[in-house]
């Protein structure tokens, strides 16, 4: 029997929100679909770019927190 | 033992053994997501880094304190107490936060780029300032879930119970979230090219 995946299944599997056994059944899917696994790797862009643009404070900010931990210990 | 190969509840124990690297590991590991965070409700460098100093303030008071919960993860806990500091600044500010959950949460790796020229750091620079200034135009529900997955590591479980919808629901807007970002990130590609 062919497991059919929702939109939302690719969200959990983007995430690894999901069983091993629903894992390796869904990546077998992908192999097999090219407009679910186009619609995946739409998402897996999106989200590399999401990580890609984060931003972190200054290294002043860092010391000053640092610095803060020292002088109330 | 490399303190990265620590776990955080091993790096919250060795600080408060008296060994400030393992704070400054906790830092090191979760600033970027935090900051992140911070920043997209903010949308103010100088704000975001007063906020973030004044979050891990509180993280070091409450952990010495023996209040900091071992159970639940430490990078959503930081969020929390983030989310609830924007709060309270927009509040004693007058104006509206950007998004209002019942719980405090919302919230944000670094890539390294080896030999990269002037332009291609611009490019760079120029893609992630996009794609921020594209989170910040999705409807409020879409962002608010976009922002506790990716930058908050809450599961979506975790998601729907904050929000108190349905798994299916956060999911739904977390995938509606996705797809007008790609539909965003296509209308501004189809421009520059245009010529505008």
């Amino acid at each position: 029997m062919t497991q059919t995946f929702t939109q939302n299944d690719l969200v959990r599997h983007l995430y690894t929100e999901e069983s091993k056994q629903e894992a390796d059944n869904l990546n077998s899917c992908l192999a097999l679909d090219e407009e679910l696994k186009e619609n995946f790797n739409d998402y897996r862009f999106i989200t590399d770019q999401l990580t890609s643009s984060m931003m972190s404070p200054t290294a002043d900010t860092i010391n000053y927190i640092m610095e803060y931990s020292r002088i109330t210990a | 033992m490399p303190l990265y190969t620590l776990s955080d509840q091993d790096l919250i124990h060795s600080y408060l053994e008296g060994h400030e690297t393992g704070l400054q590991e906790l830092i090191k590991r979760h600033k970027s997501k935090v900051y992140t965070s911070i920043y997209l409700l903010v949308k103010d460098q100088y704000l975001a880094e007063d906020i973030f100093q004044d979050t891990f303030i509180k993280v070091i008071n409450t952990l010495r304190a023996g209040k900091y919960n071992e159970e639940g993860k430490f990078l959503p806990w930081v969020i929390r107490i983030a989310h609830n500091l924007v709060i309270d600044y927009f509040r004693k500010e007058k104006r509206t936060p950007l998004i209002a959950t019942q719980e405090g949460f919302d919230i944000f790796s670094v890539i390294h780029i080896l030999d990269e020229n002037a332009e291609d750091r611009m490019i760079r620079e120029q893609t992630h300032t996009d794609i921020r200034k594209l989170i910040e135009k999705l409807p409020e529900e879409q962002k608010e879930v976009l922002i506790m997955r990716h930058y908050g590591d809450l599961s979506f479980k975790e998601i729907a119970d904050i929000t108190e919808v349905s798994i299916n629901t956060a999911l739904g807007r977390m995938r509606y979230a996705l797809n007008n970002l790609r539909k965003m990130m296509a209308e501004r590609d189809n421009r520059i090219n245009a010529g505008y």
